[in-house]
């Protein structure tokens, strides 16, 4: 018999599988002023109401909605499915009946904290600095990023890390990233310039003014990843390949070797380039490049394993239609029982986040189930985030600081 | 003139689109859901803004929607083609049978099962969000449950 929890799961591990269309602030914009148009022509055509009736009824595509469609945008959700006719039946997922909330698990690492700022704007957790300490971003009322909070889960009390620039109208900012000393991000314009368009700034982590490191246009624009190091701002390109720029300005400069590599975590690199959330990846990654030092880890992806991904600790990868684990030498290879066809990251430095709301530690063993609300969810979170949080009502967050988990 | 408007889309967006995925079990659907969703809330902003909670509107707006698009697309598609196909799970995963399952539900059901799942909404609210009585969202929850086979225990997770 299926439990409530377990259409939890399944509802929150088909929205983290959605694709999410890049373009909806995009066609909502584009859609209002095509609308508005046909309005003021309709209105002086005597015409209003039936070209706005035409108007509204065009979303529906011509009545095909159940069959993939090469016009949209979001046809990537699906793609293999590994199990064949032949292939074992797919094991029962974890019975969630008999796993604990992750509050009773790690009592010492989730934390009840104010959804919301002492000045009233709201708080979307970004990452975890510490055991106690919270990367915030703070919101307007409407959504708009104003700056970057630390909160303290130990004092309760919360300080401003720096606050964002004014920005032109269609601005935003996409990724956020934390480095030893500084925190970096890059921002676009909303509707794309011709040829692409970012700019990256960074910030002492200790907290101060934002500083530009510069703007970058066409393919060097197409960000995939961000890094900070000591001196410079790291970015790797959507078709491979990784750059610098120094933080006190100066000319983009590709890192020697780095053809075929995406950025992982600063300063490591992959051979594999990220998945969009939901995306199936079949290819296996096969090094760890380690940037600064040149130091490359060979992985050798055991056989039978699809969308091999692996950061320096651990390795998720399915097989068939389970999620099997490894260290990145190939040791500790495990198989966890869980139907899954995509899998995300390991999230901070060894765990999983499997059936929407299960968190498996890969150094104990030890599992536990998250309430992950989704008006929660943060999807510009940083590279494997050690930080997961949902609502807890009354204008409260519950957050999982997996920094803070003690074994 | 609305740039919060613009800030709540960017903001929210991506949110949205997963509410409207788990709403509708399909992409494409849930695209055109949202952009309509976000379309009429921008046509009242003003007057939504003022009551300050822009996106439980839409959130209303998309669970509505899809219970009325289901019925006219449901239309279009059995006049279209012959050998009927559920509305959903054209392109899932087979793994996920519960999901899949969940397709075969009738949209009021699903929408039910959606605002108590997934957005953990209490019955009286999801009554007033789909504009039935609490009677009913009880009687829709129970038959689709029973339906999928889910059990009712006492709450695993009353408190995380």
């Amino acid at each position: 018999m299926r439990t409530e929890q377990d259409l939890r799961a399944a509802l929150q591990e088909a929205a983290a599988r959605a694709v999410d269309p890049a373009d909806i602030a995009d066609a909502v914009r584009v859609r209002r002023r095509k609308r508005t148009h046909h309005r003021r022509q309709a209105a002086l055509a005597s015409a209003a109401v039936v070209i706005v009736v035409a108007g509204g009824s065009a979303v529906l595509r011509g009545g095909g909605g159940g069959t993939p469609d090469a016009t949209t945008t979001t046809t990537t959700t699906t793609t293999t499915t590994t199990a064949s006719p032949t292939s074992a039946p797919a094991s029962p997922g974890p019975d969630l009946r008999k796993l604990l909330p992750a509050r009773a698990v790690w009592p010492g690492a989730v934390f009840t904290i104010p959804a919301e700022a002492p000045d009233g704007s709201r708080y979307s957790p970004l990452t975890a600095l510490s055991p106690t300490e919270l990367l915030m971003i703070a919101r307007t009322k409407f959504w708009k990023t104003e700056r970057l909070d630390v909160y303290d889960t130990g004092t309760g009390e919360s300080r401003v890390i720096t606050r964002m620039p004014a920005s032109k109208k269609d601005y935003y900012q996409r990724r956020f990233e934390v480095g030893a000393d500084y925190i970096g991000w890059y921002g676009t314009m909303l509707n794309g310039r011709k040829g692409g368009w970012a700019d990256f700034w960074v910030a002492p982590r200790a907290g101060g003014a934002a500083v530009k490191v510069g703007e970058v246009t066409g393919d060097l624009s197409g960000v995939s990843a961000i890094g900070v190091s000591s001196d410079s701002f790291v970015w790797s390109i959507r078709p491979g390949g990784v750059y610098r720029m120094p933080i006190t300005g100066g000319s983009p400069e590709k890192l020697a070797g780095t053809d075929g590599l995406w950025l992982s975590s600063w300063p490591w690199a992959v051979d594999v380039p990220p998945i969009r959330i939901g995306q199936v990846q079949d290819r296996n990654q096969s090094k760890l490049v380690n940037l600064e030092t040149g130091e490359t880890r060979a992985i050798i992806p055991p056989a039978g394993v699809k969308g091999l991904s692996c950061s320096i600790e651990w390795c998720l990868g399915r097989m068939g239609n389970a999620v099997i684990v490894m260290r990145p030498d190939g040791s500790g290879l495990s198989r966890i029982p869980v139907p899954s066809s995509y899998v995300l990251p390991v999230l901070g430095s060894h765990f999983a986040q499997m059936s929407g709301a299960v968190i498996y530690d890969l150094n104990t063993g030890k599992k536990a189930i998250v309430g992950v609300r989704p008006s929660g969810y943060s999807w510009e979170a940083t590279s494997s985030s050690p930080l997961l949080s949902w609502e807890a009502g009354h204008g409260k967050l519950n957050v999982l600081n997996l920094l803070a988990v003690d074994g | 003139m609305d740039d919060t408007f613009d800030d709540f889309v960017r903001g929210r967006g991506s949110a949205l689109f997963r509410y409207g995925f788990v709403l509708t079990g399909d992409a494409d659907d849930a695209a055109d859901l949202v952009q309509e969703a976000l379309l009429r809330l921008g046509d009242t902003w003003h007057r939504v803004i003022r009551k300050d909670d822009p996106e439980g509107y839409v959130r209303t707006i998309m669970a509505r929607q899809h219970i009325s698009w289901w019925r006219r697309r449901r239309r279009e598609r059995l006049m279209a083609d012959a050998p009927d196909r559920g509305y959903t799970d054209a392109r899932l995963d087979g793994d996920d049978a519960l999901w899949a399952e969940l397709g075969t539900l009738p949209p009021r059901q699903r929408a039910v099962l959606v605002l108590r799942y997934y957005e953990d909404l209490p019955d009286a609210e999801i009554a007033a969000i789909l504009g039935v009585s609490t009677g009913t969202v009880r009687s829709q929850a129970s038959r689709a449950l029973d339906k999928l086979r889910v059990g009712r225990r006492a709450a695993l997770m009353e408190e995380v």
